[in-house]
């Protein structure tokens, strides 16, 4: 038989309205803009967690930093596939999202550019295991030395695979008819 | 195409809607991030980054929100460890039970990846009611995807949007709850409710689901 609850989390106001303050402030720095509406509900939920961990680890003074760090990182990546799913995020939000603006401007070049980042990632899957790794990493912001440290790799290597998958993107995509 | 251009439509490339169902959970890209997961964890979620939008915009915001990379410090790093041993031609023994390891490991990978050995570990506790469409009071159930055997039990808990615990059910049987209408009775018509899953395995290890929103008429 299941066991009933009816009691409310043990953690003060005061206590939760500067948890809920702190989250507020790291979402708020680094959530992409189409989805700033978004930002009160994953405070919200990413409070929600902190506080079940809290019941776990003594109150909310108990939990170190990089956890709410993380609660509040799983809470928008939750709201990006849920933001996802519902196809709001269409082609014309991403030059806002992530290019300047003055870089795509009319219909007919975000088509091309939706057509071109299709084009990377087919091209991206058909690369050698370590190219795809090092070049998603570039692609990714990762500068060299750092794809070297996540691959376990020499800098001499990482160069090598980025430089040469570079290349190889460049080939598959120019087979594809595709550059701006 | 220069590289700066590539990188720009790669990022442009990551707001095309769409993400599947087989996205790894947040907790895994952050570790990835950080350099905790195993070598074919990685590899496996870095290849999935490649594939899926939404999951490329969640490796960045992983390193926007601070999730780092460890010290470079060779010793500090199990990844870099691991592969220093294949570099050292006496270590032969040790190379074959490596590659030993690696074989049971891709055979157990591959095995998942074609979905004939499903760990539960790997599954996600997925929402199957609507965030969208309200419930009539009396008839609120929170029902979900199931993961492991039979064998798994379920808490659920119910909480006001203000984060106020107003229900909760342990040991349930069946991926499914129904809430009793009393529960609702200090809530405005059409306030939202919060609930979220704890999935206990047969093996002991639990699974916590996202939160899930359900609105009440």
């Amino acid at each position: 038989m299941p066991e009933d609850a009816g009691q409310g989390p043990a953690e003060g106001a005061d206590e939760i309205e500067e948890l809920r303050r702190r989250l507020h402030a790291s979402v708020s720095r680094v959530c992409p803009r189409w989805l700033a509406g978004q930002v009160d509900d994953i405070v919200q939920v990413a409070v929600l967690r902190v506080l079940d961990a809290c019941r776990n680890r003594g109150g909310i003074g108990k939990v170190a930093s990089s956890y709410l760090q993380k609660a509040a990182y799983s809470a928008a990546v939750d709201e990006i596939r849920r933001h996802s799913r519902r196809r709001e995020v269409s082609i014309e939000d991403e030059p806002e999202m992530s290019l300047p603006p003055s870089r795509i401007t009319g219909p007919e070049q975000r088509c091309s550019a939706s057509e071109i980042a299709r084009g990377i990632r087919e091209c991206l899957a058909g690369l050698g295991v370590s190219r795809r790794h090092a070049v998603t990493l570039y692609l990714q912001g990762y500068t060299v030395p750092e794809i070297g440290r996540a691959l376990a790799y020499g800098l001499t290597k990482a160069e090598h695979l980025v430089y040469r998958g570079l290349t190889n993107l460049r080939e598959c995509l120019a087979t594809k008819g595709l550059a701006p | 195409m220069n590289a700066d251009d590539l990188r720009e439509r790669f990022m442009a490339a990551a707001g095309v809607a769409g993400s599947g169902e087989d996205c790894p959970p947040p907790d895994q890209i952050w570790d990835a991030v950080s350099d905790e997961q195993s070598d074919a964890r990685f590899g496996k979620i870095l290849d999935h980054v490649v594939s899926c939008p939404a999951c490329a915009i969640a490796w960045r915001l992983a390193r926007d929100f601070g999730a780092r990379e460890r010290s470079p410090a060779a010793a500090a790093s199990p990844r870099i460890a691991v592969w220093r041993r294949w570099g050292v031609p006496a270590a032969v023994a040790a190379c074959l039970l490596v590659v030993a390891g690696l074989a049971a490991q891709w055979w157990w990978t591959e095995g998942e990846h074609t979905g004939a050995i499903r760990m539960p570990q790997d599954e996600v506790i997925r929402s199957l009611v609507s965030e969208q469409t309200p419930c009539a009071r009396s008839e609120v159930w929170l029902r979900w995807s199931p993961i492991g055997a039979d064998t798994t039990r379920y808490t659920v808990r119910v909480l006001s949007e203000d984060l106020k615990l107003l229900h909760s059910a342990s040991l349930l049987e069946r991926p499914e709850y129904h809430v009793p209408e009393p529960v609702f009775a200090g809530l405005a018509p059409g306030a939202r409710v919060l609930w979220q899953v704890d999935a206990t395995l047969v093996d002991g290890h639990r699974r916590t689901s996202g939160t899930f929103l359900v609105r009440i008429e």
